[in-house]
């Protein structure tokens, strides 16, 4: 046990000081930390003053923009008594401190057309898709009042549906879009470490073999000792990366917080957008997403990260290492991890499914087979999987992966002295019962 | 007590045999030289020595015990292809090989500053192994195996890659453990190298032990009772001399006989002085190893020979 200490130590010691870990996991958070930056110095410098004034020839819209309105960023001016045409009000506005016109001519409900804006340039999706809704809201209402309805049923036909879920009795507060994005997020962390680690385990295993260094080690220590090292070794690498990578984010988010605190509100509020409906509607959906967040078991989805994280690591990366004693030489490669990538690329589709039907017989299957439970339930586990199934596939993946590790070092041992001929898969199953 | 007695041991991967009953007995305070050809089966021997693989049948002894892994840190082990991790650097290195060997960190870094110094190496201690010249990194393979102090050391072509110089250093490094205690097995394919080192020899072809024993007694038994003579002055070799001496070659300045049945090197050189041939010098001419070592795996034959 102490031996598998050492080589565990120095598996990990050589990878983490090395200058590409630290640079990928510092740079990671630090990338993150410069976009939010620049998404919020973009969305304050392109908020830039504009003074707009519209020209209404049908009379219609006096002061409907009102509500458009964002102090010193945008503001219109209704031309009421400016009884000019529009093209001596376009020779002139600029010099008058206009940005730009808003053209409304003398429309006619049934078919309200001709609506233009002039300006030397463009305007903001944004900001032209309010004036948009702005105005057709306004004809809306003409449009009610012509046929006799009362205006006031326009806030009367706005209702926002939602549906309450009682499953099995329970009234559940989750979204289940919360659920599918949590799972989506935890499954593919899963699949990406392993394809990633588990080719370093391989990669590493068979640089050994082929500089020759095996055959001094298996004189101090037992081949099984090795690989295991190895595998927590390099599993304790990613693991580090993990942790660093989340706390580091949160950090650079907090630093930024700080230092642009003031530019964010703004940007925030600005987002909101105008109106006391727009304000209310989201102000409902940040409830909404709180709440699910609260309905979602967040220890529970950590505790089975972890798990699946860990346990998925060890059977996937044992077939690696084997995989690893096995080639000969790099040109390998292709052909041998083939059988084994294979299921983890199956894992991904069946993901995929999973997020549509969690509760479907090849979810379920999914999650219970260990070489696709370390994705599938970890997907599922956000909808409220059963605790026995998880017990369950928990146990399933467990002996698994003391198994996988018991078989994949009977191949190591035998794989990692063979030198210079080339190695068939039945050659390999042969290892597996060898004294 | 012996050192190592090794019992009828078959290995056998697949279809092809390795070993097969191999049996040997090596005393302690010697140095044995291990011969024979590429694939001959001295690196599955070795690895039977030093617990890499396991025999399928037979016993192997170590000074007295049923061999197991309580013995492997009297054991020190260098392949022929040298393994060291290339991006580490010499010291950390050489401390990580000796934590494996189980020593304390103190007791570790005390041995490596001792072999570093007396090889002459300190100053390579913080370079990574990839810096180094392939003879130094001989070196590095050298202090790694014996850093632990093992009472048997295997050395696989140990002066393979090396120039002369250093191989004269490691040469004088072998010898002092040998005087120290150290047994030592000495595996290599190089027969120039054994006649030098190696005071008993096995010879393995095909898996099989085919000869062994000390090396001057093998050659004693090999000899073709061929006598050097040196020359002060030509001879005219004639009809007389030719009844009392077989020769093999004649040149001026030696003469080259072969002694016939039951004639000693005394009544030779008895013969000579009645033919007033004139002799500077008197040789016998003994096989080398390695004419003896082709001479066996052609014959094909086991020999056994007492070690005398």
């Amino acid at each position: 046990m102490k031996k598998i200490g050492y080589i565990l130590l120095r598996e990990y010691l050589t990878r983490v000081r090395k200058k590409s870990f630290l640079l990928l996991t510092l740079l990671l958070p630090v990338l993150i930390g410069l976009f939010m930056v620049a998404m919020i110095v973009i969305a304050t410098q392109a908020q830039e003053e504009l003074r707009i004034a519209v020209k209404d020839e049908s009379g219609l819209f006096e002061d409907k923009f009102r509500g458009l309105d964002q102090g010193e960023k945008l503001r219109f001016e209704y031309l009421t008594n400016n009884p000019q045409p529009l093209d001596t009000i376009l020779q002139h506005y600029e010099s008058a401190g206009y940005d730009g016109v808003l053209y409304i001519p003398a429309i006619d409900l049934d078919r309200p057309l001709g609506f233009t804006y002039y300006a030397s340039s463009e305007i903001g999706l944004v900001t032209e898709e309010r004036i948009e809704k702005a105005i057709s809201e306004e004809i809306r209402k003409r449009v009610l009042e012509r046929e006799n309805y009362n205006t006031d049923i326009i806030d009367k036909l706005d209702k926002n549906i939602d549906i309450t879920k009682v499953i099995n009795n329970e009234k559940q507060d989750g979204s289940a879009e919360l659920a599918a994005g949590f799972g989506y997020a935890c499954g593919l962390l899963i699949y990406l470490f392993l394809i990633v680690y588990g080719a370093m385990v391989m990669k590493s295993v068979t640089e050994e073999k082929t500089n020759r260094i095996v055959e001094v080690l298996v004189t101090t220590v037992k081949p099984y000792e090795l690989m295991i090292g190895k595998i927590l070794g390099i599993g304790a690498v990613g693991l580090t990366q993990f942790v660093l990578w989340g706390a580091l984010t949160m950090a650079v988010q907090t630093f930024i917080g700080i230092l642009l605190g003031d530019q964010l509100a703004a940007v925030q509020t600005m987002q909101a957008g105008n109106g006391m409906a727009d304000a209310s509607k989201s102000t409902q959906i940040i409830a909404d997403i709180s709440t699910a967040f609260q309905a979602l078991d967040l220890p529970r989805i950590l505790f089975s990260f972890v798990f699946y994280f860990i346990f998925g690591y060890i059977f996937y990366a044992s077939q690696f290492a084997a995989i690893g004693a096995a080639m000969t030489d790099d040109s390998d490669a292709q052909s041998f991890t083939f059988p084994i990538t294979i299921p983890i690329i199956i894992s991904m589709v069946l993901m995929s499914v999973t997020l549509e039907q969690p509760f479907s017989a090849a979810a379920y299957w999914g999650s219970m087979l260990p070489f696709s439970s370390p994705i599938i339930m970890i997907t599922r586990i956000p909808f409220q999987v059963p605790w026995w199934e998880q017990i369950v596939s928990m146990l399933i993946l467990l002996v698994s992966a003391l198994a996988m590790v018991y078989v994949a070092a009977k191949i190591y041992r035998v794989g990692i002295l063979v030198q210079g001929k080339k190695i068939t898969f039945k050659e390999i199953t042969k290892w597996i019962f060898y004294k | 007590m012996l050192l190592l007695d090794i019992q009828h041991i078959h290995k056998s991967f697949q279809d092809t045999f390795a070993l097969q009953d191999v049996s040997l007995q090596m005393e302690s305070g010697k140095i044995y030289g291990l011969l024979g050809p590429n694939g001959a089966g001295k690196t599955t021997l070795i690895r039977n020595i030093t617990q890499i693989f396991f025999p399928d049948s037979g016993t192997i002894l170590f000074k007295g015990e049923k061999l197991s892994e309580k013995h492997q840190n009297q054991i020190g082990y260098m392949p022929e292809e040298r393994g060291l991790y290339k991006k580490m650097k010499v010291g950390e290195q050489l401390e990580y090989f000796a934590q494996l060997r189980n020593f304390s960190k103190q007791e570790a870094r005390r041995k490596i500053d001792y072999w570093l110094q007396k090889m002459d190496i300190e100053s390579w201690r913080h370079k990574t192994v990839e810096e180094l010249s392939k003879g130094m990194q001989q070196k590095v393979q050298f202090v790694a195996t014996v850093l632990h102090d093992p009472s048997l050391l295997i050395l696989d072509e140990p002066f393979s890659g090396l120039d002369p110089l250093n191989a004269e250093i490691i040469k004088n490094e072998i010898f002092e453990l040998h005087a120290k205690g150290t047994n030592i097995i000495f595996s290599t394919h190089r027969m120039e190298n054994v006649e030098e080192i190696c005071e008993d020899i096995f010879l393995i072809n095909k898996g099989r032990i085919i000869l062994e024993g000390n090396v001057q007694a093998i050659k004693q038994q090999y000899k073709k009772h061929l006598i050097r003579i040196e020359l002060s002055r030509p001879v005219e070799w004639n009809d007389a001399l030719e009844k009392d001496i077989q020769l093999v070659s004649n040149e001026p300045h030696q003469l080259i006989v072969k002694l016939k049945e039951p004639q000693s090197t005394n009544d030779l050189l008895r013969l000579l002085l009645q033919h007033q041939v004139e002799i500077a010098g008197v040789a016998e001419i003994l096989p080398t190893i390695h004419e003896i070592f082709i001479q066996s795996v052609q014959e094909h034959l086991p020999v056994n020979t007492t070690a005398s």
